[in-house]
């Protein structure tokens, strides 16, 4: 049955995304509708104010939003797979906050704005640090090693992102604290879609390339080598694809949390509980997922514009509560 | 006996009525008691109150400036305070001074003058110039703490002159002036830019768009707002900041060619001085440029 409806499942996703990626064009604090939009379209490419507010501020975001929650999703399922770890979720085991730790360095030290390919090269190396240590370090302890590894790290690159920005002399940096730490894509512009995009396809090619050894890794480590699975290049893909759109997407964005765990978790029980399966499903739902929350922080009427980490973390930390309960009589042993 | 006449006052309201009366006599005796014995040593702790006492006293009787009176990008004085002590606004550092009076604004440093004020130094609050005008009664009030009121009066009468001659008087439409500071802070229908933007003949964009106050203006109403003049403020870019990024905005970029630009110091902007007039002309001949270029077109 599962395994019959698992298209339909991808065309329903497709769908969403789609509607969440019309929905984030559509939406904005300029209140310039879709009918607007659609007569600019109607008129040619044009410089007037409304074709510049669809094709330089709200096309950037949508696609960032798409590109962003795709990789956070995929990369979170690759992960729970990989490490087999129910919580292994960038933001929660510090991959996403070493990335930005990265970003941070690049920008701030005026390095980007010299070289821009120096912004996602320094947010990938960040995340490649954060995976290598965590993966170090999960070998030695159990599920919940890897967890506390991840936290730590988390803080400790909190830390250093928050210490580099009090430390810049100009006096925007500091505020721009919060913006890492919970993160952000008001606009951004196609130069930053431009300059990530190749680095979070890459990633992705990587991670689709691990759909089959998790799908052998699912029945045990063993079980995967008799059936072939060539566990350090699986590590290695698992690795540089993760990092790479992990890396690259939050050099534009900021850290944001939860999307890598809440959508894997709603649905593996959807595609059978099969890695290979849960890969591509996971990239459209976090895709549509990020989409929906950015339209949501556009609508919430507040001061300064929400931080979508704080939508996401909202949604995602009742579930990671969830999780941690249900999975409990696990980690006590 | 004595302990019946120590508070001629039988219950609690009374008693509070007396002393707040007692509070208020010696407020109004401060100046009185000031204006006895003019202050020799007096101590600013605010970048605005440095640049109005400047203009008003010999450097002599001034023991020390807010150390941001010599950054070039918010004090419009940087030159002048050279060999004056600077402070940081800390209040051992200012009792170190020994002040006979201190000057502050209204906003900010609240504990440290809370300290002070409990310690007994005399501290004069200048309110923040919310209109050109209010800066003339600020340069007053100062000047007749300083005990320099003749000074103050020809200051106040140079000041009104050049605010006269600069003003816009006519009644053709206002074009919008749009200060587009970092993160997109702008200015809106009142306050002190608001007024310097109106008496140079424009329109703000709290005018154009109905607020008040100043606000975040975001990248897509500024596209849709079409401003004729734009002023981005200070780069802020070395080193560089996400704030300072989005000045290379496309969006952005497409706005500052259907606009003129013009680059107001902030310096001329922050505080209600008399400097805030050199901000006035550079609007006013900025708008008379657009003006003269819009006749030159039709």
């Amino acid at each position: 049955m599962i395994v019959r409806s698992y298209a339909g499942l991808l065309a329903t996703l497709g769908c969403l995304v789609l509607l969440a990626f019309i929905a984030s064009l559509a939406v904005g604090p300029s209140g310039v509708g879709l009918g607007e939009l659609g007569n600019a379209l109607r008129d040619g490419g044009g410089t007037g104010p409304v074709s510049l507010i669809l094709w330089e501020l709200r096309l950037p975001r949508a696609l960032l939003g798409g590109l962003i929650g795709a990789s956070l999703a995929l990369a979170g399922a690759c992960l729970q797979g990989y490490l087999r770890n129910p919580l292994a979720e960038p933001g929660i085991i510090g991959i996403s906050s070493a990335s930005a730790l990265g970003a941070v360095i690049a920008i701030y030290t005026g390095l980007a704005l010299r070289y821009p390919i120096a912004l996602p090269l320094l947010a990938i190396t960040g995340s490649v640090i954060a995976v290598l240590a965590l993966q170090t370090l999960a070998r030695a302890g159990n599920a919940l090693t890897l967890i506390l590894a991840g936290v730590a790290i988390s803080s400790l690159c909190g830390a250093l992102t928050s210490l580099a920005l009090s430390m810049s002399p100009n006096p925007f940096a500091s505020l721009e604290i919060v913006f890492w730490l919970l993160g952000s894509i008001t606009d951004r512009s196609m130069t930053q879609v431009w300059l990530v995009t190749p680095f979070v396809i890459g990633g992705w090619v990587l991670l689709a390339m691990t759909a089959r050894p998790l799908d052998a890794l699912s029945l045990g480590t063993e079980t995967a080598a008799s059936l072939g699975v060539n566990m350090s290049r699986l590590r290695l893909l698992v690795t540089l694809g993760a990092a790479c759109c992990v890396g690259a997407a939050t050099a534009v964005s900021g850290v944001i949390g939860f999307v890598g765990l809440v959508v894997p978790h709603l649905l593996r029980p959807l595609v059978g509980y099969q890695p290979s399966r849960l890969l591509p499903a996971s990239a459209l739902g976090g895709a549509a997922l990020l989409l929906g929350a950015d339209v949501l922080v556009r609508l919430i009427a507040t001061q300064n514009e929400l931080k979508l980490g704080v939508v996401t973390a909202l949604v995602g930390v009742p579930f990671f509560f969830y999780l941690v309960f249900r999975s409990r009589p696990a980690y006590g042993t | 006996m004595n302990q019946d006449i120590a508070l001629p006052c039988t219950d609690r309201r009374e008693r509070f009525a007396w002393m707040w009366r007692l509070g208020l006599a010696a407020v109004l005796l401060l100046p009185m008691t000031l204006a006895a014995a003019p202050p020799q040593r007096i101590v600013s702790m605010n970048v605005c109150t440095d640049q109005l006492l400047l203009d008003l006293v010999s450097r002599e009787r001034i023991a020390s400036l807010s150390y941001i009176a010599a950054d070039p990008r918010t004090s419009a004085v940087a030159d002048d305070v050279q060999g004056i002590h600077l402070n940081h606004g800390t209040a051992e550092e200012i009792v170190s001074l020994a002040p006979d009076l201190i000057l502050t604004g209204q906003f900010g440093l609240r504990p440290t003058i809370a300290v002070l004020k409990r310690l007994g130094y005399p501290i004069l609050e200048i309110p923040m110039a919310e209109a050109l005008s209010d800066i003339e009664q600020n340069m007053m009030t100062l000047g007749r703490t300083l005990g320099v009121e003749e000074r103050a009066t020809a200051l106040v009468a140079r000041f009104a002159r050049r605010l006269d001659q600069l003003s816009y008087h006519g009644d053709e439409p206002r074009s919008v002036f749009v200060n587009y500071d970092a993160n997109g802070w702008t200015t809106g229908q009142t306050g002190l830019l608001a007024d310097i933007v109106h008496r140079a003949g424009l329109a703000t964009p709290g005018d154009a768009l109905g607020f008040d106050g100043a606000r975040r203006v975001s990248l897509e109403t500024l596209l849709l707002l079409q401003p004729a003049l734009i002023d981005l403020g200070y780069p802020w870019d070395d080193p560089p900041a996400l704030a300072s990024e989005l000045r290379r905005h496309p969006a952005l970029t497409a706005v500052m060619r259907s606009a003129e630009s013009v680059e107001i110091p902030d310096s001329a902007w922050l505080c209600g001085t008399a400097h805030s007039l050199d901000a006035l002309e550079q609007l006013r001949n900025a708008r008379d440029a657009l003006t003269h270029g819009k006749r030159e077109t039709t």
